[in-house]
């Protein structure tokens, strides 16, 4: 089947790296133009290059999730220069690991703005366009790590688990309004995120605990961003499709 | 985003109609090669015709998956045929409904028999090849009366454990190549669905979100992309298809 976005606008944060860079890329090759967000501008001009080299219309606009005015600036900034706002993807995420009792109120503060405030923000933001047009595709990135409990970074893990929820509780609020909420729960991930995460040699004794014995490239957690922001997936309200190799299966 | 099948080969059980029926169309569209399987063979043999219309190459299966001989047959010959399988979707079910006091043996028996071990059946012929290839994906569909659905205490049961076969399973294949997901389909607008009388039918929409029954071919366009290659990183994961009922 050919995942055809034409005509559709995405607004995708995070979009510099990773997760968020590898999807904004796929989102233009299924024909969508893509408003990239995130703090450092270098990055999303670098990513904004290569979607308009595949004929797309790329805007990148430096943005801070934690700040309302500034999510404000990039909704409108979308919906008046791209033609619309359709599909919103919330993917920027910081993460503060380490021991609970090393946690600094600072550190807490900051993953809870990101993580959970941010998705917050930008949902509702871009909702005062999608509602007005009554359609709409919000896929919010959470994480097996919301899902499945581990030590060393329980802020990351607490703001993830809000964002499953968050994600139902919205869904169930919008789906009158033709806007379709979904979340996705990706494990280990090749990005810097998680090489932050598992840095200092770790990485063959969490290879050995991923069934699939490799982590994902992310442009695979791409290919379902494009599919859940795609009318293929209409009837797919609320969930939380996890990504993982097998990593959480209960 | 383009999620082809081609050259890929699939068994879809209980293709005769409903969700199956869609499956097949879905896949024949998308360049698969398919074996159909049903117990009723005048409904198969009009899938059949609309696959030779659309171009499409299949193969015809009549019986019960509940039967291991035919199970193990149906793997061999679709092997003989078109010389692999790598889908294999187990679809086929059946519904014997009875509030629980009223249940009898006979129905509990008959739903768990093509439910349960008919699903096993065709999962572990499927799952044996698949591990000697060192590839494959495997798609069960369950349902969200697995949460508990008054009058299908059986049904309910079999599709609950249709979801733990499914994360045995892929946690058994992962290592192999092999991934396994499941489709919990919720109330799609097939011949089960339209038996219900128009009362039962609008409080069954009633509480759907969406406001709306699912068509067939919106579970066929998730069973799609989870068999194509684009989906690989996925498995042991059951997909509520529900226009919003369950949200897991």
């Amino acid at each position: 089947m050919e995942i055809d976005l034409r005509g559709k606008v995405a607004v995708v944060t995070g979009a510099g790296r990773g997760i968020g860079k590898s999807t904004a890329i796929a989102l233009a090759e299924a024909g969508a133009d893509v408003v990239l967000a995130a703090r450092t501008l270098s990055q999303l001009e670098e990513a904004a290059l290569q979607i308009r080299s595949k004929g797309r219309r790329a805007l990148p606009i430096q943005t801070d999730v934690t700040q309302k005015e500034s999510v404000e600036k990039l909704m409108s900034s979308a919906h008046d220069q791209m033609g619309g706002l359709h599909i919103l993807v919330n993917n920027a995420a910081i993460m503060a690991p380490g021991p609970l009792m090393e946690q600094s109120e600072e550190a807490w503060d900051r993953v809870m703005a990101v993580n959970l405030k941010g998705v917050f923000l930008c949902t509702q933001s871009a909702g005062h366009y999608m509602i007005k047009k009554q359609y709409g595709k919000v896929i919010n990135l959470a994480s097996t790590g919301g899902v499945v409990a581990g030590p060393n970074n329980a802020s990351y893990h607490a703001s993830k688990a809000a964002i499953i929820h968050f994600t139902r509780s919205v869904a169930i609020e919008w789906i009158r309004h033709n806007i379709n909420v979904n979340a996705i729960g990706p494990g280990m991930v090749s990005t810097e995120l998680v090489e932050q995460f598992i840095q200092g040699g770790k990485r063959e004794s969490i290879l050995k605990g991923i069934p699939i014995r490799r982590f994902a490239d992310p442009e695979e957690v791409a290919n379902l961003v494009v599919f859940l922001a795609s009318d293929l997936s209409n009837y797919v309200v609320g969930e939380h499709v996890i990504i993982d190799g097998g990593l959480t299966i209960p | 985003m383009i999620v082809r099948l081609s050259n890929k080969v699939a068994i879809v059980t209980g293709s005769g109609r409903g969700i199956g029926e869609a499956i097949i169309y879905r896949f024949i569209e998308e360049g698969a090669k398919v074996t159909l399987c049903d117990v009723d063979e005048k409904a198969l043999k009009a899938v059949k015709s609309k696959v030779d219309e659309m171009n499409g190459t299949c193969l015809l299966a009549v019986g019960n998956i509940a039967d291991r001989d035919f199970v193990g047959k149906m793997v061999d010959n679709t092997i003989k045929a078109f010389g692999t399988l790598d889908v294999m979707v187990n679809n086929a079910a059946i519904t014997r409904d009875a509030i629980l006091h009223k249940m009898t043996q006979a129905q509990w028996e008959e739903v768990m028999d093509v439910n349960l071990k008919g699903t096993f059946n065709c999962l572990q012929a499927a799952a044996t090849y698949m591990r000697s290839q060192g590839k494959g994906t495997i798609i069960n569909i369950s349902s969200t009366s697995r949460y508990g659905n008054v009058g299908q205490l059986n049904y309910a049961t079999s599709k609950g454990g249709v979801v733990a076969m499914t994360r045995t399973a892929a946690k058994e294949l992962c290592r192999k190549g092999v991934t396994c997901n499941c489709i919990s389909p919720g109330t799609i607008w097939t011949d089960m669905l339209k038996a219900v009388p128009e009362q039962g039918q609008e409080r069954l929409k009633a509480g759907i979100p969406l406001g709306r029954f699912g068509e067939p071919e919106e579970v066929a366009h998730l069973a799609v992309f989870l068999a194509s290659d684009e989906a690989s990183y996925i498995t042991g994961q059951t997909i509520n298809c529900d226009g919003g009922s369950f949200m897991a």
